[in-house]
């Protein structure tokens, strides 16, 4: 099949937020559902005020419909991503986000701001860290080799933002490198 | 995949300088022989068939050149590698195939190294860097253009997915 040159060398970030979209989240159903059995597990029977734990498109889905509340994950509330930003800023290593951090976060800002407490700030924390890992991604290119590059502790979406550079460009490093030791 | 790649294709024409160790006919002007010992340029496509043969031997061409190569070593990013050669990693993989040669390997791994930093800053702003940096811009071979233009189209991909409010 052939693709756009943009997607044969990356996914798009649509489709990284995709994948997102199967990782677990808890909701509060705001009114009682039957049980539905999926193809990967079976959602259980919904009754409120209890808690649930459900994919993450089934929660957005059912946010959607005002049929249930979403509960932030225990990352993404605003003491939690302070401390994780003094982190980011203090030291040259990427600090460890969960993997989906700028997805996840992205989806949730933008379908359940109200469930959030103090969303605004928390936007501003998120642009903040993913300037901070963006710069220090840019600084980390200087350590390319043919045969590996570490940067630990990248975020899903950013590495995908890297990967055409670094993978044309080690690529070709590596050719050259291999035809000189052919000899 | 290599021998279709069109970049490739066209790496092979670069000219390079030649001595002839046998007599060669059909090389010359209209087809006149050419006398041993004497100095063409041929496409490397011509002269690497040759060479293997022994019939000529190649010598180190002007983008390989120590002059060139001082001032890769010097500041990589502000040679102009377009000036010099329109496909110059390509052509280097060629070169280092006939000719052994450690340090132009290293030289030439170092020049891509520093300049894609360079390239990876520019693919976030073309038009700014177009007018700050217009020289380096404009010196970029091939397959830099190639780097700037897939780093620039997944950063703005990834922009207007991050600006998008609609659900």
């Amino acid at each position: 099949m052939a693709l756009p040159r943009e997607l044969e060398a990356t996914f798009s970030p649509e489709e990284v937020e995709f994948l997102a979209g199967n990782e677990y989240t808890d909701i509060v159903p705001l009114e009682t559902m039957d049980q539905l059995p999926l193809v990967s597990a079976t959602i259980p029977i919904m009754k409120p005020p209890r808690k649930c734990r459900v994919p993450l498109w089934l929660a957005l889905e059912l946010k959607r419909q005002h049929r249930a509340r979403i509960v932030p994950p225990e990352w993404l509330d605003l003491s939690n991503l302070q401390s994780l930003q003094e982190q980011e800023m203090e030291i040259d290593m990427f600090s460890k986000m969960p993997f989906r951090w700028l997805e996840t976060g992205h989806l949730l800002l933008k379908a359940c701001p109200d469930d959030i407490e103090d969303v605004e700030e928390v936007r501003r924390i998120l642009l903040t860290i993913r300037e901070a890992r963006q710069s220090k991604a840019r600084a980390g290119l200087e350590a390319v080799n043919e045969v590996q590059l570490a940067l630990d502790n990248l975020g899903a979406m950013e590495i995908n933002e890297i990967r055409p550079l670094f993978r044309e460009t080690m690529n070709r490093m590596r050719k050259i490198v291999q035809v000189s030791e052919e000899e | 995949m290599d021998y279709y790649d069109i970049d490739g294709i066209l790496s092979e024409n670069q000219k390079v300088p030649c001595t002839c160790n046998v007599s060669i006919p059909g090389l010359g002007h209209e087809g006149r022989e050419v006398p041993a010992g004497s100095k063409v340029e041929l496409p490397f496509w011509l002269a690497e068939v040759l060479a293997v043969n022994s019939f000529v031997s190649i010598h180190m061409p002007i983008p390989f050149s120590s002059v060139v190569r001082n001032a890769l070593k010097a500041s990589p990013t502000s040679v102009s590698l377009r000036d010099i050669c329109t496909n110059y990693y390509h052509f280097a993989e060629n070169m280092l195939h006939v000719i052994s040669d450690e340090q132009l390997a290293q030289l030439t791994l170092d020049t891509l190294r520093k300049r894609s930093l360079v390239i990876a800053d520019g693919a976030l702003n073309p038009q700014g860097a177009l007018q700050q940096n217009s020289d380096f811009i404009n010196g970029l071979d091939d397959f830099e253009k190639y780097l700037l233009r897939t780093a620039h189209s997944t950063h703005r991909s990834l922009t207007h997915w991050h600006n998008s409010t609609s659900y």
